[in-house]
């Protein structure tokens, strides 16, 4: 009775990211999942190309995620690719520890939910697609809510802080901030105590510092409602771009606008592969010093 | 939604399967911001989503007695290379890991790399933003230690 009661309640809240039939959920998790494997395979590569050490143990786990890259594109074998590359994650992640980061985090927990797909792949993608629509916006308002908790955001002092020790941060607000300003949090030493201020007086610049973290906030919280989870789909987008503009964290960005997108139809993203995979292969080339580029500007790891 | 309330039985064990995991990240950040105040692990890392939403800055200095007295930091440049690279390793995983990653260790390194000296000491300084104030505040620890004797034969 318990484990029923359990089954319906669990149910009952991944339907809270909207209802979608299981086909229509089933072709969204295919494109995402090849993405997913793409991405992976990608990110392998690049840690091999700048590791230290253990190269070997690293092109060991890169052969398994790039086999199970070519499975996801096998009608008949699709499904058991995210399970054979999650052990490897696992190993790939141990041997990074303590140094992985969130969207990695991210990576295994979409990984995990893919896997739960069986042969018949239709039987539980609609649970698994509302099960990553839920974890997109959770971490979403979770990066949100740690904005307001840190209370950097409020005028803008985190942000001043990163123009002063980043440069895209400094050429992305030139359009709010006076160059005077930004020499001024620019010439502050950051290891020294006592440094600062780093808040800057624009208004504009101060509301958009608050737009970040009531946006992230507020979109999840918008999901929630049938009538405008598209809307608030879409806004979390815009500001997931608005925000990879100056913190050019480009392998975050990939991952998490392409969680975004299982929120609307599968073409969309199914439209977008073909662009995202050259711009991978553009940085696989850039890494191999083939041509211009450098992705570990692009952060892609 | 009626077809979805008849669904399979593995089906709802999935669903299930997928609350457990939604749940566990929904409530994880409380636990990470713990540990960040306890023992000031990066709050950018370890799934609590802190990512640009704070900055802290980890400066580790080991320090050795100097000749006329008190403390001077150690020439890194003459440390052999195992102690260079454990004082590498100490400052690329300090930041992540916080208090959870003790310069114990490091220290017998550096006692091993520099067998003339009986005492030294491990400064660590955490730098932050004051949301207060908008300036840069640190908490420095340092940490002092004296070489083992080895016991004496009989």
């Amino acid at each position: 009775m318990t484990r029923a009661v359990s089954g319906a309640i669990s149910l009952r809240v991944l339907g809270q990211m909207g209802t979608v039939d299981d086909v229509a959920a089933a072709s969204s998790l295919r494109t995402f999942r090849q993405f997913l494997l793409l991405y992976a395979s990608v990110r392998s590569f690049l840690w091999i190309a700048y590791a230290e050490t253990d190269a070997g143990l690293l092109t060991a786990c890169a052969c398994v995620i790039w086999f199970g890259l070519a499975q996801s594109f096998s009608a008949k074998w699709a499904w058991l690719a995210p399970r054979i590359v999650l052990p490897v994650l696992l190993v790939q992640f141990a041997w990074r520890a303590p140094h992985v980061a969130n969207h990695h985090v991210v990576e295994f927990l979409s990984f995990t939910m893919l896997a739960l797909l069986g042969a018949r792949e239709r039987r539980d993608a609609t649970s698994v697609l509302q099960g990553l629509r839920w974890l997109t916006m959770i971490v979403l308002f979770w990066a949100g809510l740690q904005k307001l908790l840190y209370g950097h955001y409020f005028r803008g002092d985190f942000l001043a802080l990163m123009i002063a020790i980043q440069e895209p941060f400094a050429v992305f607000f030139r359009m709010l901030v006076s160059p005077e300003e930004i020499s001024r949090v620019a010439g502050y030493d950051l290891w020294r105590t006592g440094s600062g201020p780093f808040r800057l007086e624009s208004p504009l610049f101060a509301l958009a510092s608050n737009a970040v973290w009531v946006g992230e906030m507020g979109f999840p919280l918008l999901a929630l409602l049938s009538r405008v989870r598209h809307l608030a789909a879409l806004g979390a987008i815009a500001l997931v771009l608005a925000i990879e503009m100056a913190a050019l964290e480009i392998g975050f960005a990939l991952l998490f606008l392409h969680l975004l997108m299982l929120f609307f139809d599968a073409k969309v993203a199914r439209r977008l592969f073909p662009f995202v995979a050259l711009f991978l292969v553009y940085a696989l080339l850039a890494t191999a010093d083939s041509i211009p580029g450098d992705p570990r500007l692009w952060k892609l790891r | 939604m009626k077809a979805r309330s008849k669904a399979a039985p593995a089906s709802v064990a999935k669903a299930r399967v997928l609350l457990g995991i939604l749940c566990s990240l929904a409530l994880w950040p409380v636990v990470q911001r713990q540990l960040v105040t306890r023992f000031e692990i990066d709050p950018w890392k370890f799934a609590g989503f802190a990512m640009y939403a704070t900055w802290t800055g980890t400066v580790v200095v080991p320090l050795e007695p100097a000749p006329g007295g008190g403390l001077t930091p150690m020439d890194e440049t003459a440390l052999p290379a195992f102690a260079r690279d454990a004082l590498h390793r100490f400052r690329r995983d300090r930041p992540a890991l916080g208090k959870l990653l003790p310069p114990d260790e490091l220290a017998q390194t550096l006692f091993a790399a520099r067998p003339e000296i009986d005492g030294l000491v491990v400064a660590i300084q955490r730098m932050q933003l004051d949301p207060k104030t908008a300036r840069i505040i640190s908490t420095k620890q340092t940490r002092p230690f004296v070489r083992e004797k080895a016991p004496e034969s009989q």
